[in-house]
């Protein structure tokens, strides 16, 4: 009766707060109407739809024995406190995505994306990363792909791989592009960036050297060294003699950033890879924490209109319509594949009581729904003009400050070069014009979120404080997604040729590196060297995989469940499938067959190539342009091939399911047969 | 696997008023989920499952530092960052 009441009065309270943001459409609204509803609508979805799924489709039973009990082995499978898998799960889904996602979206208002992300996360993102934990739990922590395979049949395992290896690369050439975009010419932002690479390795050496596997202590010794860092940034900025050094442009900064990952993906993990984790999941964790707590207090009210003129598609950040490609932009934020691999892979493996599942799976996305959130509210809380200012590349609105500012005003945000100027020398840079994905706008919006709470005098170090988390956070999934695209090719080739399969066999090892980075290089330089940023081309193509991926994980879930004979609960699983599919599937469809060069591949490869055979292009762009085209083509039959793919998967998912109900024989379920449980409930974790 | 909390945190001190008890108890269990969470408690969690499942064949458990390499070489092999 309590949880009931309670319940209600969770329900009137997010009715208020969205009713808030509903009579507000006009003036400027405050943020905390937007964390208020937020909360209140993770909490009812939590409580009440994940409960459900939880009671009546999953049949969650507390006296089964987890795989973690079963075949504990002190190690991988451990049966651990549900507040510490929570935690570890948190920090493996956790990663840049939804800062970046928000922040683009914000282009089309704050409205759209964030209704997205509320809606998208209660009833798609959370519900998949949930049903992936229990089927996995229930099939001894088997990956999505092992499932598809034996479930389905092979074609789902291997597109489920296909699938993982190619978003990987997208994936990490468009965050790399984020990094670069906010390193560019700038001393600070470069030289701090730099120092994490040093630190990390006297971080990995002391671990592993001085005190093996003391993490805590390692990673506060760290944090204080990061922080000097950026101090030291700043010292270096204001001298004259050193910051020419740390003036890199584009090009070379790529260079560096392909560099460093073949790098990382072949040394030996204790020295840069795992230091670089542990400290990035710390700063994840402190920024999350120090920023709703900043919110709350600061209270800002968002500049940025509800709905701007650009869901018509016209839009500068990246172009399309509302509708698909606000869904596609938003990406992890509310739904993403990615967590499908997670919570197959090392969480299960941790989950010490079928009841965990639900904090662990369905909480887990809530909370980095919540971060997005926040991301969308560190977005819109600065001047429109000045978002549109950091966030349009000079391809678009002109290279030189004066035009960029006019042509902004032009849209109806009125924005000043003298006030641009003033907010670049307040962050410690020389220009924020055209510092398109994400992060720098972010980090401004964060840094006039900490300063006004927490000091403004020394707002460039927060501005930063905000990038550098950004940019360790961005090389960790960097390092962490080269290594394990590194150890799918040695897979993939092991197949045809043995010793190549062989994951410490040192050739092999190079090798396989090395055609994983050239593959995210290649994309990476490309947007470096496009005019237009390369952000606007790259990241709808990330979207588009990462939904894709989330797509089949969606089916394979949706198969399982109706083989588990839930097929009159399989919706909870195939509605958000059906929109996903429904909206990869119009967003390819425009990326491909547009003819408005701004929005279709082949039509801005054909439209370039008329431009080049005309001589109508300046020369520097022509100079550039059959790499741009050859580019354009390429991701168009990228994004095809998406599409192919997924349709592939729901369709074998459907040929499984209609047999299945038909009484014909399908593979036969995987699910590990029941043992009753002997942990009791106290001993279950071990940490209360 | 079970740690003693009071090991770590209360040994010395035991409080006399319930309430005290009940804040170091929750204190206690703080921090013991965070060494969790940090793997700094990995390895007594390693030992103590090796003493109750494989100390009857006599072999040696690995050392901290083997213990630690071998961990990490596990957990960074597969997917554990998103995007």
């Amino acid at each position: 009766m309590l949880k009931r009441l309670s319940g209600i009065a969770l329900a009137i309270v997010g009715a208020f707060a969205l009713g808030g943001i509903a009579l507000h459409r006009h003036e400027p609204i405050n943020a905390l109407w937007i964390l208020v509803a937020a909360v209140c609508i993770y909490t009812l979805g939590y409580r009440f739809y994940a409960a459900w799924i939880a009671a009546k489709v999953f049949v969650i039973d507390k006296t089964r024995a987890t795989p973690a009990e079963r075949l504990n082995n002190g190690r991988d499978f451990v049966p651990t406190h549900k507040w510490v898998t929570f935690g570890h799960h948190f920090s493996a889904i956790a990663g840049p995505g939804p800062l970046v996602g928000p922040t683009l979206a914000a282009q089309f208002g704050y409205l759209p994306g964030t209704l997205w992300i509320l809606i998208g996360s209660v009833l798609g993102g959370c519900v998949q990363d949930m049903t992936m934990l229990f089927l996995s739990t229930r099939r001894d922590g088997r990956s999505l792909g092992q499932m598809a395979r034996d479930e389905l049949g092979p074609f789902g395992g291997f597109a489920a791989m296909i699938g993982t290896l190619l978003i990987m690369v997208i994936l990490i050439a468009v965050l790399g592009l984020v990094v670069v975009n906010a390193m560019k010419h700038s001393p600070w932002a470069t030289s701090t960036v730099l120092a994490t690479v040093p630190i990390g390795i006297v971080i990995g050496i002391y671990l592993r050297g001085l005190r093996p596997g003391r993490v805590l202590e390692a990673t506060i010794i760290g944090v204080i060294l990061l922080l000097g860092g950026v101090a030291a940034g700043g010292l270096i900025d204001h001298n004259e003699a050193i910051r020419g050094y740390f003036d890199w442009g584009g090009p070379s900064l790529a260079g560096f950033i392909i560099f460093y990952g073949l790098i990382a993906a072949i040394l030996p993990v204790w020295l840069l890879l795992a230091p670089r984790g542990y400290l990035s999941t710390f700063l994840k964790f402190g920024v999350v924490v120090l920023l709703a707590i900043a919110i709350l207090i600061m209270r800002p009210e968002l500049k940025m209109p509800a709905l701007t003129q650009f869901i018509d598609g016209t839009g500068p950040v990246f172009s399309g319509k509302i509708f698909p490609f606000v869904f596609i932009t938003i990406a992890c934020g509310a739904v993403s594949g990615f967590h499908a691999l997670v919570s197959s892979g090392t969480t299960p493996k941790l989950i010490s009581n079928e009841a965990d599942i639900r904090l662990v799976g369905y909480g887990s996305m809530a909370l980095e729904s919540f971060v997005a959130i926040m991301a969308m509210i560190a977005a819109t809380l600065l001047d429109p003009g000045v978002y549109f200012a950091i966030n349009t590349s000079a391809g678009i609105v002109g290279a030189s400050p004066e035009a960029a500012t006019a042509a902004i005003s032009g849209w109806g945000f009125p924005v000043t070069v003298a006030q641009m100027q003033s907010l670049a020398h307040d962050m410690g840079e020389h220009t924020l014009f055209a510092r398109t994905g994400g992060a720098p706008s972010l980090a401004v919006g964060m840094a006039s979120i900490f300063g006004t709470t927490f000091g403004r005098g020394i707002l460039g170090a927060w501005y930063h404080l905000a990038l550098m988390f950004e940019a360790v956070f961005i090389l960790t999934t960097i390092d962490a997604g080269t290594r394990v695209g590194r150890f799918m090719v040695q897979d993939l080739v092991g197949q045809v040729w043995k010793p190549f399969g062989r994951t410490s066999w040192y050739p092999s090892v190079v090798l396989s590196s090395m055609v994983i980075v050239a593959a995210w290089g290649y994309f990476l330089y490309v947007g470096v060297i496009d005019p237009n940023g390369g952000i606007n081309i790259l990241w709808p193509l990330f979207g588009i995989a990462n939904q894709m991926l989330a797509a089949i994980a969606l089916s394979v879930a949706t198969g399982i469940l109706v083989k588990m004979g839930k097929a009159a609960y399989s919706w909870v699983t195939a509605l958000p499938l059906a929109w996903l599919a429904i909206v990869c599937t119009v967003a390819a469809w425009q990326k491909v067959m547009s003819p408005d060069p701004k929005l279709g591949f082949f039509a801005a490869a054909s439209d370039m190539a008329n431009k080049l055979a005309t001589g109508s292009l300046p020369p520097e762009r022509a100079h550039v342009a059959p790499q741009l085209i050859f580019n354009q083509q390429l991701d168009g039959w990228l994004t095809i091939i998406f599409t192919v793919i997924l349709w592939f998967v729901i369709a074998d998912m459907l040929r499984v399911s209609i047999r299945f109900v038909r009484g014909l024989p399908t593979r036969s379920s995987s699910e590990a047969p029941y043992a009753i449980t002997h942990l009791k409930p106290a001993e279950s974790g071990s940490a209360g | 696997m079970r740690t003693d909390s009071s090991r770590y945190w209360c040994g010395a001190v035991t409080p006399r008023w319930p309430r005290v008890q009940g804040i170091v108890r929750g204190a206690s269990a703080l921090w013991q989920g965070l060494r969790q969470l940090s793997g700094d408690a990995d390895y007594e969690r390693y030992l103590a499952h090796f003493a109750t499942v494989h100390a009857a064949t006599g072999a040696e458990p690995l050392s901290r530092r083997a213990f630690y390499d071998a961990e990490l070489v596990r957990r960074w092999d597969g997917i554990n960052r998103c995007c």
